[in-house]
């Protein structure tokens, strides 16, 4: 399996074990409960939010949404039942909804780390959402040929590479990807994001295997709703020369609209870049206003090593290897601490790797600002009482019912559903009484403890 | 005859009363039985060779309608004594039967108990018996089964929990009355156990999404128990000292795993009796505990641990136990688990003016929990 294949696989999975069993699932028995407790007391948020992590648990994601909506409707800023509610629109395979959530608890007041987890959920749900439209796209392909694109929307295809050092090659969508930031200060123009083109051509590759098509690029146009494509490239030759090549296709016919090409030492690579962008334009007949012309001049970094690695990070980016990227995008940000999209990228690479690895609910448990400890509306979880009744009251049966127990310190932790108790074996609850002042054991067994020494013999 | 009774009852009860919806504490009848050993092996340095003991437990939980529950707790237990002298005691019987009611008054904040004490275990011993008692009683040796039948008691209780910032508190106290017994067959000694009030606070919180950490400290304190009635013995009184147990616990998820590290530390102060403060009523066992719990399939999982224990009765140092044992826990259908347990420790003990032995321990488990 190819690397790309296995990284959206990777991705799809994630939202997949999203919609999974992540909280201790409830037994069938206790969610019944659970669902006639709520049906006594529809309006109960604290009830609902702990019937829709249960359902969500189980896979039921129709229930954990509508269950879920009361606990956000009797608070909207609730963010732990915010989340779930995001959790169920993706298990519900509603991305965008779940986006629409995830992006207004983004807006709202959040603290880092739920910041960096929601900015690596998006990522994936990005990828799982870029990838349904490339097959949409590619499926109806024969309805969209009949469908005008926006005439002002304009997608870069990556560089070809065409030299020998593959060193190089990682630049292939690292120049895309400065290509597609330049245009962007066009006013008029509207770029289509890198990462969708990317998809789409493999998604094409996948449906073709690998077949190629020498009219990819005005086809690719078109699947991805745009009017004017740009597609090169470029290769090193003797002494750190580089020439990079461009051309503008018309997605309708195919046809060149303009091309640019330039070349110099490899240290001038961004110049060469900007030059040919600004050919382009020019060829195209766009006049730039002095701020679009100054906006494209600005270089995200002077480190060519930095954006060799930034680059790398897009790769790995685009085969879903989310930890190889955030690893490649933190190198360039460490080589330049200035180039700001290493950095953020490294932020939002390392949230999803860690969204891939965790639980999905522990966003929720971020936002809760406390998870299972946290339900809704200030209750605490029910593993507090439960301690505090055993502390007081103990048994025999509170020591064996955590001995015995079927759940795991790993539910007491992640779940916030069921009772969590942690099995702690204290010390006696009840000792033996008659040993309260001298049974301390078989030491002292000989004796008849107790009574000698509290009861004088006459 | 009589415990069997009891359970049925409450087994039928529940079966009647489970469907419905519950704020219950518990919401599941849960049924656990089993087979649990533990025994120590000591060398000549002091007279006792062995002490040992295994129960069968016998716990069924039930929620009781829409805010009660119930838990119902008795063990037949044999425990064994054998001393360097060649002489030997057994003590087998059934324990007394504890029956708690939980009935939630503020569904996951407010919970009143009423815990009774029924007395179907032996409380009147022999001297030989009682050897086995005492061997049983230690607080250091920490057998499952402590004691063997007292009197009737009642146990009130009230738990309140809450929110307090990212922390999960809990409060709770509880009163206890334990009815007059002897002790003794062969003497119509009478004992009369003080009131215990017991108070605990605890707390907990998420530390990060993958951690918890538990805090809570414990205090029972007694009035004064007295003893009479004896033909052969002065009556008397005595005071025991409060107790104190601090515990904290750390719990954090590693992938499919979950590393825990368990402290606790019980704390005793000194009894005073009719004559007097006695010092050597002082004690202090403190217990550390690190256990792995790792998920091998959804329904298997594995719990390694080694632990270490310290006892310092009075003011010196009376022993120390390391210990390291291996759970395993088994879901055999989705109302069926199973728990199966050993464990070694090695250590000594130190009994003032009673001798040195170097000791080992075991321990083995079965428990087989039923849910519905």
């Amino acid at each position: 399996m190819r690397p790309r294949t296995l990284g959206l696989l990777l991705a799809g999975l994630s939202l997949a074990c999203a919609a999974g069993p992540q909280p201790a699932a409830l037994a069938p028995a206790d969610l019944a409960a659970l669902a006639e407790q709520v049906a006594q007391h529809p309006d109960d948020p604290v009830l609902s939010l702990r019937l829709a992590k249960a359902y969500y648990a189980t896979g039921r994601f129709v229930g954990a949404r509508r269950a879920v909506a009361v606990a956000v409707a009797a608070n909207p800023a609730n963010r732990e039942a915010q989340v779930y509610l995001g959790l169920s629109y993706e298990g519900l395979a509603y991305y965008d909804s779940a986006r629409a959530v995830y992006n207004q608890l983004l807006a709202s007041q959040v603290d880092g780390r739920t910041r960096w987890l929601l900015s690596g959920r998006l990522a994936i749900l990005t990828r799982v959402e870029l990838q349904r439209a490339a097959r949409e796209a590619i499926a109806g392909e024969s309805l969209l040929a009949r469908t005008s694109p926006d005439p002002n929307t304009v997608a870069v295809m990556p560089f070809r590479y065409v030299g020998s050092d593959t060193t190089y090659r990682p630049l292939e969508r690292g120049l895309a990807a400065l290509v597609v930031t330049d245009l962007s200060h066009v006013r008029r123009l509207r770029l289509v994001e890198r990462a969708r083109v990317q998809l789409l051509l493999d998604e094409l590759k996948l449906a073709e295997m690998g077949r190629v098509d020498p009219a990819t690029g005005a086809r690719s146009g078109r699947l991805v709703g745009a009017a004017e494509v740009v597609e090169g490239q470029f290769a090193t030759g003797p002494h750190d020369q580089v020439r990079l090549d461009a051309t503008v296709v018309r997605a309708a016919d195919a046809q060149v609209a303009a091309a640019g090409s330039n070349a110099d030492e490899l240290r001038a690579l961004f110049d060469i870049e900007k030059a040919v962008v600004l050919e382009l334009l020019d060829k195209l007949g766009i006049s730039l206003t002095p701020g679009e012309r100054v906006a494209i001049s600005e270089r995200p970094t002077r480190d060519l090593a930095a954006f060799l690695l930034y680059s790398r990070g897009l790769e790995a980016e685009d085969r879903g290897d989310f930890a190889a990227a955030a690893q490649a995008f933190q190198q360039a940000a460490q080589r330049d601490p200035a180039f700001r999209e290493a950095s953020e990228q490294a932020a939002t690479n390392e949230g999803a790797q860690t969204m891939l690895q965790a639980p999905a609910t522990d966003l929720a448990v971020a936002a809760g600002g406390g998870g299972p400890s946290a339900p809704i509306g200030g209750a605490p979880a029910p593993g507090t009482l439960l301690s505090a009744v055993n502390g007081a009251v103990p048994t025999g049966a509170s020591t064996l019912q955590a001995v015995a127990t079927t759940s795991t310190s790993v539910d007491a932790v992640a779940s916030s559903v069921g009772a969590p108790t942690i099995a702690i074996a204290l010390p006696p609850a009840a000792p033996n009484l008659l040993c309260e002042v001298k049974c301390d054991g078989p030491a002292f067994t000989p004796l008849i403890g107790t009574v000698i020494i509290i009861i004088k013999r006459p | 005859m009589r415990h069997a009774w009891l359970a049925a009852s409450l087994s039928l009860a529940s079966a009647t009363l489970f469907a419905q919806a519950s704020d219950a504490l518990y919401a599941r009848f849960t049924a656990i039985t089993g087979w649990e050993l533990r025994g120590y092996s000591f060398d000549p340095g002091i007279d006792t060779k062995d002490v040992s003991q295994w129960n069968l437990p016998f716990v069924v939980v039930a929620p009781l309608g829409r805010s009660l529950s119930v838990d119902l707790t008795t063990r037949y237990a044999v425990g064994q004594i054998e001393t360097y002298s060649g002489r030997s005691a057994t003590l087998a019987s059934f324990t007394d039967t504890q029956v708690r009611f939980l009935y939630t008054l503020r569904r996951d904040r407010l919970v009143a108990t009423a815990a009774f004490n029924l007395p179907t275990g032996t409380h009147a011993l022999s001297t030989r018996q009682f050897q086995v008692a005492a061997a049983v009683g230690s607080s250091y040796l920490s057998f499952p089964v402590a004691g063997y039948g007292t009197a009737f008691g009642v146990t009130s209780g009230l738990a309140y929990a809450a929110r307090a910032g990212t922390w999960n508190v809990g409060w709770s106290g509880s009163l206890r009355y334990l009815g007059s017994y002897q002790p003794f067959a062969n003497d119509t000694l009478l004992y009369r156990p003080g009131v215990e009030w017991r108070l605990r606070a605890g707390a907990d919180r998420l530390i990060g999404p993958a951690s918890r950490l538990l805090l809570g400290l414990t205090v029972s304190t007694f009035s004064t128990d007295v003893y009479s009635g004896s033909s052969a013995l002065l009556g008397g009184w005595y005071r025991p000292g409060t107790r104190y147990i601090t515990d904290l616990a750390f719990v954090r998820v590693v992938g499919r795993s979950s590393v825990s590290l368990a402290l606790w530390n019980y704390y005793r102060r000194a009894g005073v009796t009719d004559t007097g403060t006695n010092p050597d009523t002082k004690e202090n066992v403190f217990n550390g505990e690190f256990r792995v719990t790792y998920r091998v399939t959804s329904r298997l999982q594995f719990e390694p641990m080694v632990a270490y224990r310290q006892w310092n009765p009075s003011d010196y140092c009376g022993g120390r136990l390391r210990s390291g044992g291996l759970l395993a826990r088994a879901a055999l259908t989705d109302r069926l688990s199973a728990t199966l347990g050993g464990r070694y420790d090695t250590g000594w003990i130190l009994a003032r003016g009673n001798g040195f032995a170097t000791l080992e321990g075991y321990g083995g488990s079965v428990f087989l929990r039923y849910e519905r």
